[in-house]
């Protein structure tokens, strides 16, 4: 019974001291290397992390090494759930928790944090990543439209025949996709065929009209609006209002 | 649903991700698709600088080429002064924009050299640097059993010439898979000359000599009592190191099958065990289709001929992880396509080229016209690996990606249940056999015939 409520003090760099149990504790690899090779009863310090961001790390392996355990009952879906919540902080905090992972080494923490910020970036064309990131826009009107051109190559492998899939969606709410400008659509959602007229032609419209197929082939299809159409520079945002269940 | 990640920071006025290590900063753009990469290359300068470093995006081909089609670029260009300094992010560009083959005729006729006789159905492998032909149906009957192999290594275009290895062992048959798995050949089923179905595996190994060449040893593999079904003109590739998917094809009484079975080797490739996968929807019974693995976990069927006797041209992509196999259908529509009419298609094939994508050639419609056509099938923008295997039919941007190559240099004609293969790198395609368009006589319709050239497809890059 000793060797399992075996607890390990962590002082951060704020000088705030931590107890918690060594099988918590030893998810970091950098913790558990400094206990089986130094002094088992005295306080590891942390330097480069603040007290904060020990608090939520420690959290996380605990909910982690719980659930590894079997002494939580939760299924996978639903760590992975708790694990999409516990991302949800400001950026600073996002950023600190990459280099306290880092520093730690606690590889499925690093992973976790670096797939939210990629996730952040994804899908996401260059003006949208500075505002999300702030980054301040240091090129010219000519360089940038110089090194639009050079990667021109890219986007343009992106266009052709788009066929969208929208996730399956509770009732009324919004779904959005992201389409290239110059193709024609056939949308799919849940299975259902949504058909769109050409692209090129929606540019100039409001709203936009968009036929659901619906599950049961004798029942007439459904017509849905298009709430929001924002154009882009090559691209276009279509926000449907979306009642899935047929 | 909107995101609601998007919080910004302006603490300090400053953008904390400009203080991410470029470590850190590479990982998280390794797991980005290339454009996500390339967009936030244009957000600014310092990133721009760190978003094309060649570093980076040597690792971005090794991440969507494969490790030995990388090594296999830089050797075939150890040589060559200029184009060891082409930058890795030139390379990609010129990898995914190929839009143009160019064939090239091996094997001159030479009145001393004993070359395959022309076949179809047959099966044609790239394996341990070799070329290995077995099998197939030919003008004088339906079950040629001899196994033929040529050395290629790493002069794709040398003059071949074809070493008969054996001939009796695997039994005569037509309309088999062979897929290689490792570094051995894993043959499947077939038919043969009384018509008679298959559902003995066999295990071939290629060894090469000094002296004595090549030499190949099939080995009937050893799988318990649970094995599919018979049959013939069913499709098959490796998915692993350890395993093979199978679907389809033409069973007992002439009837098209829609099953999907997996085999697994064990560790000292003794023995398998089969078994069945049973996931809804599923692709609808066919014969005369393509399997093509892309990645670890993706795997895509095309083609072949239903049921009904019908040309098909849907696409199903099986995606499989550990202890968890679906079949999701890939919907487009071919009027977007130009010349999407001509993609029905049986009897075709379709191999894994450089950067996860297929390129199909040949086959023939329901109306029984042979291709010579080259298309490229690119459906890497679908990240189904990332997604949990619950959500499988979650959002996802599918920019299915019809593109018909331009064919330069020699013209193959048009042919249909040929056989090809790809070699290491990925770019080079080597087609032998397949039932061709005949001569024109006078009083006889267009007829056909067995063809029994190998050619080489080199996928061009313009570097």
């Amino acid at each position: 019974m000793g060797s399992t409520s075996t607890k390990i003090k962590l002082r951060t760099s704020d000088q705030k001291v931590f107890e918690v149990e060594k099988a918590v504790a030893v998810q970091s690899q950098t913790i558990k290397y400094i206990y089986e090779n130094g002094c088992p009863d005295s306080v590891i310090h942390v330097h480069s992390v603040s007290g904060d961001i020990l608090s939520k790390i420690l959290d996380y392996c605990k909910k982690h090494v719980n659930s590894a355990a079997g002494k939580e009952d939760i299924s996978p879906e639903e760590l992975y759930e708790w694990d999409a919540n516990f991302v949800k902080v400001d950026q600073n905090t996002l950023f600190d928790l990459i280099l306290a992972a880092n520093c730690l080494k606690i590889e499925s923490l690093l992973d976790l944090t670096c797939q939210t910020v990629a996730n952040m970036i994804k899908g996401k064309r260059p003006e949208e990543i500075r505002t999300t990131f702030n980054i301040k826009n240091d090129y010219t009107i000519e360089a940038e439209e110089a090194v639009r051109r050079e990667n021109k190559w890219a986007f343009d492998m992106l266009g052709g025949v788009g066929t969208m899939v929208i996730e399956e969606l509770a009732d009324d709410t919004m779904s959005k996709c992201v389409t290239n400008a110059k193709s024609r659509v056939c949308v799919i959602a849940a299975n259902q065929i949504v058909m769109m007229r050409s692209i090129s032609k929606l540019a100039n419209k409001k709203s936009i009209d968009v036929y659901k197929q619906p599950q049961n082939p004798t029942t007439p299809r459904i017509k849905e609006s298009v709430k929001q159409i924002n154009v882009g520079t090559g691209f276009i945002e279509l926000f449907f209002h979306f009642k899935c269940k047929m | 649903m909107a995101e609601t990640s998007t919080t910004t920071s302006f603490i300090n006025g400053s953008s904390s991700i400009a203080s991410l290590a470029t470590d850190h900063l590479f990982t998280i753009l390794l797991l980005l698709p290339m454009d996500s990469i390339l967009y936030f290359a244009m957000t600014c300068k310092k990133f721009r600088y760190l978003a094309t470093s060649d570093i980076l995006w040597e690792s971005v081909c090794r991440r969507d080429w494969g490790n030995t089609a990388v090594d296999a670029l830089k050797s075939s260009f150890h040589d060559d002064e200029q184009r060891r300094l082409i930058p890795w992010i030139t390379l990609y560009k010129q990898v995914s924009r190929v839009d143009s083959v160019c064939c090239y005729k091996l094997a001159e006729p030479d009145p001393d050299l004993i070359l395959p006789v022309p076949r179809a159905s047959h099966s044609l492998n790239f394996v341990s640097g070799c070329l290995v032909l077995f099998g197939g149906g030919y003008e004088g009957g339906r079950d040629l059993d001899d196994t033929w192999a040529v050395y290629i290594g790493n002069n794709s275009q040398n003059m071949l010439k074809w070493q008969k290895i054996q001939t009796g062992t695997p039994s005569g048959r037509f309309g088999h898979t062979c897929v290689v798995i490792e570094n051995y050949l894993v043959l499947f089923g077939g038919i043969n000359e009384r018509g008679d179905r298959h559902s003995d595996t066999w295990l071939g190994q290629v060894s090469l000599h000094e002296n004595l060449g090549i030499s190949l040893s099939w080995q009937l593999l050893d799988v318990g009592s649970t094995s599919p079904p018979p049959r013939g003109a069913h499709a098959a590739c490796c998915i692993s190191s350890r395993k093979m998917v199978i679907h389809g094809g033409i069973g007992l009484n002439g009837v098209r099958l829609d099953d999907t079975w997996i085999i697994e080797l064990s560790e000292n490739r003794c023995y398998g065990t089969w078994h069945k996968i049973v996931s809804h929807p599923s692709p609808p019974a066919r014969s005369g289709h393509s399997l093509t693995c892309i990645s670890e976990t993706q795997t895509i069927l095309f083609g072949g001929r239903g049921l009904g006797y019908e040309v098909l041209n849907d696409i199903w992509v099986l995606h499989v992880t550990e202890g968890y196999s679906k079949w999701v259908q890939i919907f487009y529509e071919l009027q977007n396509i130009p010349a999407g009419v001509s993609l029905p298609r049986v009897g075709h094939s379709a191999t894994s080229i450089i950067g996860g994508r297929l390129l199909i050639h040949g086959g023939e419609d329901s109306l029984r016209h042979r291709k010579d056509d080259f298309w490229v099938l690119d459906i890497s923008h679908i990240s189904l690996e990332k997604m949990h295997p619950t959500r499988l039919n979650s959002k996802r941007m599918l920019a299915n990606k019809w593109r018909r190559l331009k064919p330069e240099g020699y013209k193959p004609g048009c042919r249909s249940f040929h056989r090809a293969c790809v070699d290491d790198s990925g770019r080079y395609l080597y087609v032998f056999g397949g039932m061709v368009d005949g001569l024109l006589q006078p009083a006889e319709p267009v007829g056909l015939r067995f063809d029994g050239e190998l050619f080489l497809v080199e996928l061009v890059l313009q570097l």
